[in-house]
């Protein structure tokens, strides 16, 4: 019998769309945030650059933002379900916005449906993950009124 | 539209320590149902079964039923994953969220999937420990595993190699199944071994001219989306039902058009590509997992491997197949 030495395989498959390029890159200063973003699309970058505020002379917090625009998630973003522990907050707005925020380590991981316009990022989904990354630095500053705010102010703009 | 859930140990106060796939899991949540549905992976059930080992790692599983929550219409889920995150939804409604690198999984359920055994059976176990395994040390591979009198015979391939109809055609023929598509390996101090969470076996609407057992049955879309029999290899085929085996042959599957069965040797290093090429990306802040499921399919690759060509009736394919491990013990 003739040794074979290899066999058809499905090569690194990348099912959780880990590795889409997030050549875009900026640090943002929002008020007493420093982020750092990453990210595949220039419009997310251009808003949240808009929505940030310079203000130099306060002391800041670091925390790392990765944005991906998910070209295979369509509509728009639905009511959300969101689940918090001791240190991960995810919410789930339908296939169009999945969002983790891990406070330990100080990361907000977003997948934004590709029929999510700038409008809708830049007055809702944004704010949203301000209010989240404030509300992980400084949790008694972020009342449940205002987290609920923060949500039903993202679905106004459905 | 909007209700925020909080999971910091509040309303999870029914505990229980599964094992699963080789790891030790400690279930925290609200709900009566889960703990039933899951009642078959209690650990001393398990042990009292499979015999006392080595648990490859611990996980936690917070699940909080939330009856407000609509059912399912399908267990398909979308999965989407960033650094040591991964999300899972299941339209809109199921939700699960990974911290690969604290080993934890949060799950929100409606009371619908809380009490469906057999959907945390088929699809949302393997789903945890398929997303965890690495970080855990219960390695999934993409691989058939039939259990022959405490050796197991795996079968690994790509998609479409024709793993689920050679699993088929062993279980008609008396071999016990451990696992169709996906198996999970730990290496730890009892030796490798080959688990199965499911004896579910997916076969394509053609099989029906190899299986006649499928006539009375309907293809149905699965979680992946295709088209296809989606059966209980016991109930179906008769099978006996393994949770885990040892590995004694990996026998890598390829089609061929010439009707024949034939097996070449195949070496470790091959072996070894083929785990390491067909396993998922992990990102650099799952490194140390990255380097475990390395150790793991090395081991793994050590054990006698050949290719194994068929394109012949599956049950010749069966028959040849245990012809050459009789021969091969």
């Amino acid at each position: 019998m003739k040794p074979a030495d290899s066999v058809p395989c499905d090569r690194h498959p990348d099912f959780l769309k880990r590795f889409v390029p997030a050549p875009f890159r900026a640090i943002v200063r929002a008020g007493a945030l420093a982020i750092s973003l990453e990210t595949n699309d220039s419009g997310c970058l251009s808003a949240l650059a808009a929505a940030g505020r310079e203000s130099p002379s306060e002391p800041y917090e670091r925390f790392h933002w990765t944005m991906i625009r998910d070209e295979d998630a369509p509509g728009g973003i639905v009511g959300s379900i969101d689940l918090a522990d001791e240190h991960l907050t995810f919410v789930n707005m339908g296939p169009a916005c999945l969002v983790g925020l891990d406070a330990k380590r100080r990361e907000l991981l977003a997948f934004i449906g590709a029929d999510v316009d700038e409008h809708l990022l830049a007055e809702s989904i944004l704010p949203l993950f301000l209010r989240l990354t404030r509300a992980a630095i400084a949790p008694r500053s972020f009342t449940g009124d205002e987290h609920r705010h923060a949500f039903q102010a993202a679905l106004i703009h459905e | 539209m909007h209700d925020s859930r909080s999971l910091n140990g509040i309303g999870l106060q029914l505990h229980d320590e599964l094992r699963i796939a080789g790891a030790r899991c400690v279930l925290r949540t609200n709900s009566q149902r889960v703990i039933s549905a899951l009642a078959s992976w209690r650990r001393e059930t398990r042990d009292a079964r499979d015999g006392e080992d080595c648990a490859a790692g611990d996980f936690e599983m917070n699940v909080l039923e939330d009856p407000a929550l609509p059912s399912a219409a399908r267990y398909e889920p979308r999965f989407r994953g960033l650094h040591h995150l991964v999300f899972a939804d299941f339209g809109g409604t199921d939700t699960f969220v990974f911290d690969v690198a604290s080993r934890r999984a949060t799950a929100v359920v409606s009371s619908a999937t809380a009490g469906n055994e057999l959907a945390w059976n088929s699809v949302l176990l393997p789903l945890a420990v398929g997303v965890l395994g690495a970080a855990l040390g219960s390695i999934p591979v993409h691989s058939a595993c039939l259990d022959l009198d405490d050796m197991g015979v795996m079968l690994p391939g790509a998609s479409g190699a024709g793993k689920s109809t050679m699993c088929a055609a062993l279980a008609r023929c008396g071999v016990a199944v451990v696992s169709d598509g996906w198996t999970y390996v730990t290496n730890t101090a009892d030796g490798l071994r080959a688990h199965g969470i499911s004896p579910r076996v997916k076969l394509l609407p053609d099989a029906v001219r190899h299986f006649p057992q499928l006539q009375l049955l309907a293809p149905a879309k699965t979680s992946n989306g295709e088209i296809a029999f989606d059966v209980d290899a016991t109930s179906t085929f008769g099978a006996r039902l393994r949770r885990q085996s040892v590995p004694r042959w990996l026998l890598f599957l390829q089609r061929t058009e010439r009707s024949e069965c034939e097996f070449a040797p195949f070496s470790a290093e091959a072996a070894r590509d083929f785990f390491e090429n067909s396993a998922e990306r992990l990102p650099e802040q799952l490194s140390g997992a990255a380097a475990r499921r390395s150790d793991i399919f090395a081991a793994l690759s050590r054990r006698p491997s050949w290719l194994l060509r068929y394109g012949c009736e599956p049950r010749k394919a069966a028959e040849a197949v245990l012809r050459f491990c009789e021969a091969t013990r």
